[in-house]
């Protein structure tokens, strides 16, 4: 293959990483500040996904405009969410988590495969199909949106974490949290306000995703699973490492499709992860050993 | 300005505070004394909203506040400089100072804290932008009692501020225990050693297995027998 | 062990009833008693593994899969008796979570939990590529068809009480003992001498051999395989579901689970997409309010102090 072409493959997994980055964003911040990995992740950005697709048929207006008000309405389910469901198992020890997160995944897929059946769903746009042309590489549209918007959300959610005060708290709190409510921080409202931050993040990269690429109500497991790889690879509890984490799973898919074309191409993906999960387990930035 | 009326806490089912009182009057510096795992913490931690009591009161200027959030207490005026400093090692020195301010009405007039609390600890000032983990024991313990004064309190609780420190370190940190009495702020002063503590107070209470067993003016109990023996070991 | 001994009677009457079933019980019936002792023997020892052995494993697909694809293989294309073929199978599923303990047993809580889920789908994927076993077109075991489901009964009654004395023995064994003091605290446990990663792989592999069996019978059961159902999560969601609604980690527990999954499945069958939808949010409903599951709630009410793991 001649250099360009593989230049090309690479620019083009360094954008789709970075669409991969802004799906993991959401589950980084589950992992870093509520320490729970939500299993229900992926079908949550599915989920922004329908309701884009749902106000786009309904009111004709572009995807970027439906997240207006995708975006809010994300932000308050993630609330509640973590309000009614989320800090009323923490107590429980560290397996209900787990166990509730993966209930609402199925009842999220399950739900929305009711609601609008098993049909090949797309956000397309006309615009994203066209042909881009830059030093005679070929960038994908698509996935260049989701690069430019994945570092956005990341600015966005480095300034908030470093500047406000509610920020500050978030990162006081998983580190010493008893420490945290000596000073008046109450753990359970600040992970209410993450969580809404987080599912904010999720309904943008959802939006991106649909997008991008065709869903199905049973699409979301293969994100959670690719936003997994990210935050692991890049780190838990590191928002840079998931940047850092997402071009990794990016690559990594079009290394596989490149190697072992596209029916593989997943399946590659999810030995990377199983590979790093093996021998870093921490990832490059990771805290724990 | 504190009254504990005979309170008596539990950690679910097992008792650890046995009808527990004690008075801190305004401006006064008091020390409670006791060894590991007499209770002191149990009962900062009470005073402070933490833990509630199942029986006896708290009052605080007059007013209740054994069943009062955290945050509530906080705003009312007392604040606590935790056991082991328990900063936030991945947040720098500035950012856990601002925290200090995060219940208090201060939050808004946070410069104001802040100059206060450089002035009374320059080095904090030289090193605002430092990692918190990354600084000395002493200068940890600086930045705790910093921490614990942002939110402008009426009255500091200070458990145990001279633990694993080196002597010369906890003489600084005792100079600056007079320098808070000075700004207006009440102390209750908690220790395992009972020396500085005893010293530097006006009146002591001892608590010995959830139990204030000894109570009195703290040049009185540098004097006596029991306090010497158990308290003040090597001096 | 003393009080299970004085129920041996007991024990042996049930069990003659059970086998007698066939001979007075027929039609969807007896496909409810099937399905009633497979997925009670799947979900006692996911329960197991997961409350005692602190192993949550959402890829128990993997097995259902294997054991179902290696019977039907074994019986066609080795010409191995069925029965012997199923056995194989189970042995094979084992050998499979023997060698996935090496990577995934290393992983603790959730990271596991995810751990097995890659694996499930990448095996998935890998069916449904490999053309030995039919890959999207799936494979259909036609030496099953003509099997009365008075033979198949037999086995997935077996199946089903071998599970509980499976889950009974390993709880009281010294590996059930050692498994116990890893989910208090893995670290302590290692620190006074326990094998963590032999325990919690040999727990696995004993998991995985009954479960591969279950998937073993299943296929014999329904004599069609594809990649998307044989490797399906709902697989796991099912054997959570009984095991949760009943009370996890518990012997009667998946009982009364099972009982009420099969019930609800004759219940909801024209609601073919409702169902997984509704075991959703029951679980959710239960894990939230009723974490004991109903075993564990009805122990409390009729205030049952019973030894574990009953």
């Amino acid at each position: 293959m001649e250099i360009i072409n593989i230049v090309n493959l690479i620019l083009n997994g360094l954008l789709l990483g970075g669409l991969f980055a802004l799906a993991a964003f959401g589950l980084s911040i589950f992992a870093g500040i509520m320490k729970v990995i939500n299993i229900a992740h992926g079908d949550f950005a599915i989920l922004a996904a329908y309701l884009s697709l749902s106000i786009v048929s309904f009111l004709k207006i572009d995807p970027f405009l439906s997240l207006l008000i995708v975006a809010p309405l994300m932000f308050v389910i993630g609330y509640l969410f973590q309000k009614f469901i989320i800090n009323r198992v923490l107590p429980m020890g560290s397996d209900q988590p787990v166990l509730v997160t993966f209930a609402l995944s199925i009842v999220i897929q399950n739900l929305l495969l009711l609601l609008f059946t098993a049909d090949a769903r797309s956000l397309i746009t006309p615009y994203l199909l066209i042909n881009i042309q830059l030093f005679g590489l070929n960038p994908s549209p698509r996935y260049a949106i989701g690069f430019i918007s994945a570092l956005i959300v990341f600015a966005a959610i480095f300034i908030f974490l470093k500047k406000t005060y509610l920020g500050k708290a978030m990162r006081a709190v998983p580190f010493d949290s008893e420490a945290a409510k000596m000073l008046g921080i109450k753990s359970e409202a600040v992970y209410n306000f993450a969580a809404g931050l987080a599912l904010l993040a999720v309904a943008i990269a959802g939006v991106m995703l649909g997008m991008a690429f065709t869903f199905y109500p049973d699409t979301g497991p293969m994100y959670v699973l690719l936003s997994f790889g990210a935050v692991v690879a890049g780190g838990l509890g590191s928002l840079k490492g998931t940047l850092v984490g997402g071009f990794i799973m990016g690559e990594a898919l079009v290394l596989g499709g490149y190697l072992f074309g596209s029916r593989f191409q997943l399946m590659f993906c999810y030995l990377v992860i199983l590979v790093i999960l093996y021998i870093r387990p921490q990832g490059l930035f990771g805290e724990r050993g | 300005m504190l009254e504990v009326n005979g309170i008596n806490v539990f950690y679910g089912d097992l008792q650890v505070l046995w009808d527990v009182s004690l008075e801190v009057n305004k401006g006064e510096i008091v020390s409670l004394i006791g060894s590991n795992g007499a209770g002191k913490t149990t009962l900062c931690k009470t005073i402070v909203g933490l833990l509630h009591p199942k029986t006896g009161s708290i009052k605080f200027m007059g007013k209740q506040i054994d069943k009062l959030s955290i945050p509530d207490i906080i705003k009312l005026g007392i604040a606590i400089v935790p056991e082991g400093r328990r900063l936030f090692g991945n947040m720098t020195v500035r950012e856990n100072l601002e925290l200090g301010a995060y219940a208090s009405k201060i939050r808004k007039n946070i410069d104001d804290a802040l100059e206060w609390v450089f002035n009374l600890f320059p080095i904090l000032k030289e090193r605002q932008n430092q990692l918190a983990g990354s600084m000395s024991g002493g200068e940890q313990q600086m930045l705790a009692i910093a921490r614990g004064l942002m939110s402008k309190p009426k009255f500091l609780i200070l458990d145990e501020p001279s633990l694993g420190l080196a002597p010369k370190i906890v003489l600084k940190v005792y100079e600056i225990i007079r320098k808070i009495r000075d700004e207006e702020v009440t102390i209750l002063l908690v220790e395992q050693y009972a020396g500085h503590a005893l010293e530097n107070s006006d009146k002591g209470f001892v608590l010995e297995n959830g139990r204030i067993v000894i109570q009195g003016p703290s040049e009185k109990l540098l004097k006596d027998e029991r306090v010497r023996k158990a308290y003040l070991g090597e001096e | 062990m003393a009080n299970i001994k004085s129920y041996y009677g007991y024990i042996i009457a049930l069990l003659a009833i059970l086998a007698s079933l066939p001979l007075w019980v027929g039609g969807f019936l007896r496909d409810a008693l099937i399905l009633f002792f497979l997925y009670l023997a799947a979900a006692e020892v996911w329960g197991f593994m997961a409350k005692h052995a602190g192993i949550v494993s959402l890829g128990q697909q993997i097995f259902m899969g294997v054991g179902g694809y290696a019977t039907a293989i074994c019986c066609m294309y080795y010409g191995i008796p069925m029965w012997a073929s199923a056995i194989i199978a189970g042995l094979i599923g084992s050998g499979l979570a023997g060698v996935l303990s090496f990577p995934l047993l290393r992983l603790r809580g959730v990271y596991f939990s995810i751990g097995t889920f890659l694996a499930a789908e990448v095996i998935r994927l890998f069916f449904n590529s490999w053309e030995f076993v039919g890959a999207g077109k799936g494979l259909i075991f036609r030496k099953a068809y003509g099997i009365s489901t008075a033979l198949i009964y037999y086995p997935a009654l077996a199946l089903g009480i071998s599970s509980i004395f499976l889950v009974y023995f390993l709880y009281h064994s010294k590996l059930g003992f050692g498994l116990r003091s890893i989910g208090a605290d893995e670290d302590a446990a290692s620190g006074i001498g326990v094998n963590t990663f032999r325990c919690k792989a040999l727990c696995f592999i004993f998991a995985s051999f009954l479960t591969s069996l279950v998937g073993a019978v299943n296929a014999i059961h329904h004599t069609y395989l594809h990649p998307t159902s044989a490797f399906n999560i709902s697989w796991t969601v099912n054997f959570l579901f009984v095991a949760v609604i009943g009370g996890v980690g518990t012997i009667v527990g998946p009982v009364i689970g099972s009982a009420v999954f099969v019930a609800l499945g004759y219940l909801l069958s024209q609601y073919l997409g409702l169902s997984l939808l509704l075991e959703g949010l029951v679980v959710l409903a239960i894990l939230i309010a009723l974490p004991e599951g109903i075993w564990g709630a009805l122990c409390r009410k009729l205030k049952l102090k019973l030894k574990p793991p009953i």
